[in-house]
């Protein structure tokens, strides 16, 4: 007869190596928090970096969901993460994505949000997608196309991955300086330094070992 | 001032590195997890679900005697500080301290900034569980918690030899059983899947051997 722990190493992989299971339940609690991050962020009409921070731009513009836009602007990065990251980590990705998107746009049918201050929302909302995107990182996964971009960049030109990222971000949050109110947009710029500083001080491969 | 604590100076507790985080670390995981707590209470608060742990008997007496949930979570803890203490040591006593004092405070003024008109209990009790469950990951990981039953389950284990296991299982069946007095059969199911999940979450991800760093 099967015990507990015969049955429990089905689910629970070796130290250096997440089961599928593992990596199903971590790109989907990542996603999951990320997406009410962001489902925050937008109640406040707030922007962000990133491939999400263009997806609100594109939708405060357009009018269309930014879920459906999340999704469809991320699409031409999974060639190039294909090429360059592998078949898992564009599995991984795209599957975050999509669960991402969907969550965003059905959210408000079962949480509905009366008033928010945009800077907690900037502050909840960043830290939401910080811990989002670090439980994706640590299952090697991501959220969208920017990094993979700047990453290819960094091989065929001059510029630094870094440098890449940091300009297209420059770029996205000065443009919810030109759309915003200021209030809104100081509120957005925070998030996205709450979150990328999150992400930079708790996402270590020395200290979170494991390998794929 | 005794700066030798533990055999260490000052300076080691700036230190990061791949076994130590360094107290601003500590610092930034304690006040995040207690800040994905609150938001994780103030969404199970908001469908009037219930958990286990002190916090399931802070929503208990909060949903009985309308006191609010930050007061009584802040006060049913601090007869279990000495404990911990004796048990796990200062540093984690205080870190302790701190993420329930801050998820205390937090919890009672995220309803004024984000303010929730309406949620459905399933899924308050999914997304509740999910982010109490990865708050407390991120504090075990700093060597922290958010509650004194498991510091009171380990010390009757050494006592009294009863099983930490069953003896948590013990309390939250009662704080389940008094649920009984305060919510609808709905919502003590939808209470008792977000802590399925909570639980779950920890289970799967609260590994010694993946995150090395003390």
């Amino acid at each position: 007869m099967a015990n507990v722990s015969d049955v429990l190493s089905h689910f629970s992989g070796r130290p250096d190596r997440h089961s599928l299971f593992e990596d199903a339940q971590g790109i989907l609690a990542g996603a999951l928090i990320a997406s009410l991050g962001l489902f925050f962020m937008g109640k406040a009409h707030l922007v962000t970096s990133g491939m999400a921070g263009a997806a609100f731009l594109l939708h405060y513009a357009s009018g269309l969901s930014f879920g459906l836009l999340f999704f469809l602007i991320n699409l031409p990065f999974y060639i190039l993460s294909f090429l360059r990251m592998g078949l898992a980590f564009t599995l991984k990705s795209f599957m975050a994505v999509a669960v991402t998107s969907a969550l965003v746009d059905v959210q408000s049918r079962y949480l509905a949000i009366g008033d928010i201050n945009p800077f907690w929302a900037a502050l909840i909302g960043g830290l939401l997608l910080g811990f989002g995107l670090l439980a994706l990182y640590r299952h090697r996964a991501s959220l969208g196309g920017i990094g993979i971009l700047a990453v290819y960049i960094q091989d065929r030109t001059r510029f630094r991955a870094g440098q890449v990222q940091m300009a297209f971000d420059a770029v996205v949050l000065s443009f919810a300086f030109w759309i915003a109110p200021l209030p809104i947009a100081m509120a957005s710029v925070l998030g996205a330094v709450v979150m990328n500083v999150f992400v930079m001080v708790n996402h270590r491969s020395d200290r979170y070992s494991v390998l794929r | 001032m005794d700066t030798q604590a533990a055999g260490k100076t000052f300076s080691d507790y700036l230190k990061s590195t791949s076994e130590q985080h360094s107290v601003f670390e500590d610092a930034q995981g304690v006040a995040s997890g207690a800040m994905l707590a609150s938001l994780g209470v103030q969404l199970l608060s908001a469908a009037g679900l219930l958990t286990g742990g002190t916090a399931g008997v802070a929503f208990l007496l909060h949903y009985a005697t309308g006191f609010s949930f930050g007061l009584v979570f802040f006060a049913v803890n601090l007869p279990f500080y000495y404990l911990a203490w004796k048990r796990l040591g200062l540093a984690f006593t205080l870190k302790t301290f701190s993420a329930i004092a801050a998820t205390s405070l937090i919890s009672e003024a995220l309803p004024r900034v984000i303010g929730i008109a309406h949620i459905d209990p399933l899924v308050a009790a999914l997304f509740g569980g999910l982010l109490v469950g990865t708050a407390m990951l991120a504090l075990f990981r700093h060597r922290a918690s958010l509650g004194g039953f498991g510091v009171l389950a380990l010390y009757l284990q050494e006592k009294l030899g009863w099983r930490a296991g069953f003896v948590q299982l013990g309390f939250d069946c009662c704080v389940l059983v008094f649920s009984f007095f305060v919510a609808t059969p709905k919502i003590i199911l939808c209470s008792i899947i977000g802590a399925v999940v909570l639980n779950m979450v920890i289970a799967i991800n609260h590994r010694r051997d993946r995150y090395v760093a003390m």
